[in-house]
């Protein structure tokens, strides 16, 4: 073989190595990202995790919130136009199948609903109606959603109608067995600006990073048949199931005042009510109820309005169940005695107003029992004008008003009281009785708390305990701090008994629970003017010889008497009438 | 001489020893790999039923507590009460247990 034929065989052989080189460096270098991600799509299969939302539990471990299984519905189009038939027209072929499936849906939104009206009825199935007919007339579409969180009942329902092309995807959904009950204590679950789930309001919305914890994707190695391969372990990020909380709501206190609060609003054709009951020695909320409120099973039909807990965001003006406040600051910081007389002869003036009792009558050389027995502005006045600006303004902070109390609840407002500069003559007597500052009901019932808890103010909570798939939280009550001397609180616990006791609604409320307590008949300010609204409220705590609870009830805008002794008060003793009962505190005979 | 043969002898036993201990070890492996393949085959489906099983077996924990709860709540309580006429007490007496003889 002649050395040319050699060289000519060589360069052949090292072009073609050159040409395979060439296209394995293409396929294996440059093409490498693309080929890894195909390869990936071949080989593997991901698959996303969604967290399960956690529980909201009451203080026995009972279910307030939990989850239950929904679906969406949806069409497939190709599918549903197999079953037109040739002589309607595609308006008519989509308003029969409407109609077919909206009567079990419609079934199902009247289940969430409270009380429907005739006039509601046909809208909804109008509405419901439309919507699947519109959906089902999309010309361009092949997958159309037609109705989203349907329970299980309706899926059967719907199914056993037999129509093609309908199906079903998995969802979930929120759970409330005992109906609307706390709903402004739990809040709901709605959906963010990128259509996640999100708490909003209440429990649901102040743990809603705990609650809804961090939904995962698993990536595992699968078959040509996409099962599973057992050869590696699955990679990815598990998902990571929300935590449950278990709250000090005791769901028997809580349903009990619910209905006596719904009852009473009614009865004395107020605005609205709040009640909220906190164990006196640690703040831990045992109930607390709003009215009007929203149902929980279809928070859009209600008003936006209600969606609040009146409880920790309504501000509004104490009136004199703050003179419990201004005593207690006016004995603890020694500006006067039990037995100090306040002369009480007539109206007093402050920086040229003129202030009254709220019934014009007078009781000259009044103790403090009998101002407080009284409801007597001019004494409370007379008591705050002992203290002087700074050392009432010191303890009306230390009592934690014009803060928020860090309750665990989303939405808190913290009331407002004025700066120091801000106080004179006459904000100083007119806040003695609770005219010029604004408070919160929550804070409102824990200075009470304060109170019968010996002096020491506590923060109140909810939430005692977060249980995560991982780990648990408990919460310990915490204390503040002392606003006033335990001899100083002893001494007020007997002078809100005697409040009580000899008081206006002396004569009809219930003998023998020991409750100690004040009324307030606030006016509300309208435009910088007090109008004949009023805010009637009664805060107290019981039994006196050992305190366990203390509770606020608040009824705004009553139309049948504006006085908190014909209105607020009762309905606060028609509750512990029910409730010592059930807590086992003895009733004197 | 003989002792040559005899030691080509030794060394023809020890290469049939050694093919006969390959061929064995191969077949061994054979099957091991026959055995785990169709494990690993079957192993995924197995897997799948499982993962399907606890997740019904979930669901249907779910639900259980789901109708424990509904049956407890309160609101169905109080409805079957009035239903069957029962009426609320207002004569309730709590009765105390008296303390300990030395603290009183």
């Amino acid at each position: 073989m002649s050395n040319k034929r050699l060289i000519l065989i060589e360069v052949a052989i090292f072009l073609f190595a050159a040409v395979i080189i060439g296209r394995l460096f293409y396929w294996q270098v440059l093409k490498h990202s693309d080929f890894t991600v195909v390869a990936k799509t071949q080989l593997e299969n991901t698959v996303q995790i969604g967290a399960k939302r956690g529980k909201i539990l009451a203080s026995d471990g009972s279910i307030l919130v939990s989850n239950k299984k929904v679906y969406l519905m949806y069409a497939i189009l190709p599918d549903i136009k197999k079953l037109k038939r040739e002589d309607e027209t595609y308006d008519e072929f989509s308003s029969r199948l409407a109609n077919k499936l909206t009567a079990p849906l419609l079934v199902e939104a009247l289940g969430k609903k409270e009380k429907v009206s005739i006039f509601e009825k046909d809208r909804l199935w109008d509405e419901i109606r439309s919507r699947i007919a519109f959906q089902l007339k999309q010309p361009k579409l092949i997958w159309v959603p037609l109705a989203k969180k349907v329970g299980e009942e309706t899926r059967t329902r719907i199914e056993k109608i037999g129509m093609k092309g309908i199906g079903f995807e998995e969802d979930t959904d929120r759970f409330y067995p005992e109906g609307s009950l706390a709903a402004n204590l739990i809040g709901f679950v709605g959906s963010d600006e990128q259509g996640n789930e999100k708490g909003y309001f209440g429990l649901e919305g102040h743990y809603d990073g705990k609650l809804k914890g961090r939904s995962g994707t698993l990536i595992q190695e699968v078959d040509a048949l996409g099962r599973p391969i057992l050869a590696s372990s699955p990679e990815g990020l598990g998902a990571l199931d929300g935590s449950d909380l278990l709250t000090t709501i005791d769901r028997s206190v809580q349903f009990l005042t619910e209905r006596k609060l719904v009852e009473g609003v009614r009865r004395y054709g107020a605005k609205a009510g709040v009640v909220i009951v906190l164990d006196s020695k640690t703040s831990a909320v045992i109930a607390s109820s709003s009215f009007p409120t929203f149902n929980l099973l279809d928070p859009a039909s209600s008003s936006t309005d209600y969606y609040k807990n009146l409880g920790t965001s309504e501000v509004y003006e104490p009136g004199s169940t703050f003179k419990s406040i201004t005593f207690s600051a006016a004995l603890d910081s020694g500006a006067i005695k039990t037995d100090t007389i306040c002369p009480c002869k007539g109206p007093i003036k402050a920086s040229g107003y003129e202030v009254q009792t709220f019934d014009n009558k007078y009781h000259p050389n009044s103790n403090v029992t009998q101002i407080l027995q009284h409801s007597d502005n001019v004494g409370a006045s007379f008591a705050a004008q002992k203290m002087g600006t700074d050392t009432f303004l010191k303890y009306i902070r230390d009592f934690g008003f014009g803060t928020q109390s860090g309750v665990d609840l989303q939405g808190e407002e913290t009331g407002i009281i004025k700066e120091l500069g801000d106080w004179h003559d006459i904000e100083l007597v007119t806040a003695a009785f609770g005219q010029g500052l604004s408070v919160t009901p929550i804070q409102m019932v824990n200075a009470m708390a304060a109170i019968a808890n010996d002096g020491l103010l506590m923060r109140p909570y909810l939430v005692r305990k977060i249980k995560g798939p991982k780990d648990e939280i408990e919460f310990k009550p915490k204390e503040i701090r002392r606003v006033i001397g335990s001899s100083t609180a002893t001494i007020m616990k007997q002078l809100l008994f005697a409040a009580v006791e000899g008081g206006e609604a002396r004569k009809i409320i219930p003998y023998g629970f020991r409750v100690g307590g004040k009324t307030g008949t606030a006016q509300v300010p309208i435009a910088g003017k007090y109008s004949t609204k009023t805010v009637a409220s009664f805060v107290g705590f019981g039994p006196l010889e050992e305190p366990r609870f203390a509770m606020i009830v608040a009824l705004f805008e009553p139309s049948a008497s504006i006085f908190a002794a014909e209105t607020a008060e009762p309905l606060f003793f028609e509750m512990i009438k029910e409730l010592y009962p059930y807590w086992g505190i003895p009733v004197q005979n | 001489m003989d002792n040559k043969r005899a030691s080509k002898t030794g060394n023809k036993s020890i290469l049939k020893n050694t093919i006969s201990l390959l061929i064995l070890i191969s077949a061994g492996l054979l099957f091991s790999r026959v055995v785990f393949s169709n494990i690993l085959a079957t192993s995924g489906q197995r897997l799948s039923a499982a993962n399907l099983k606890a997740k019904i077996l979930q669901e249907e924990n779910q639900k259980l507590e789901n109708r424990i709860s509904q049956l407890n709540s309160l609101g169905r309580i109080e409805k079957i009460a009035q239903k069957k006429g029962l009426v609320r007490t207002e004569n309730v007496s709590v009765l105390v247990s008296p303390g300990p003889i030395a603290k009183r």
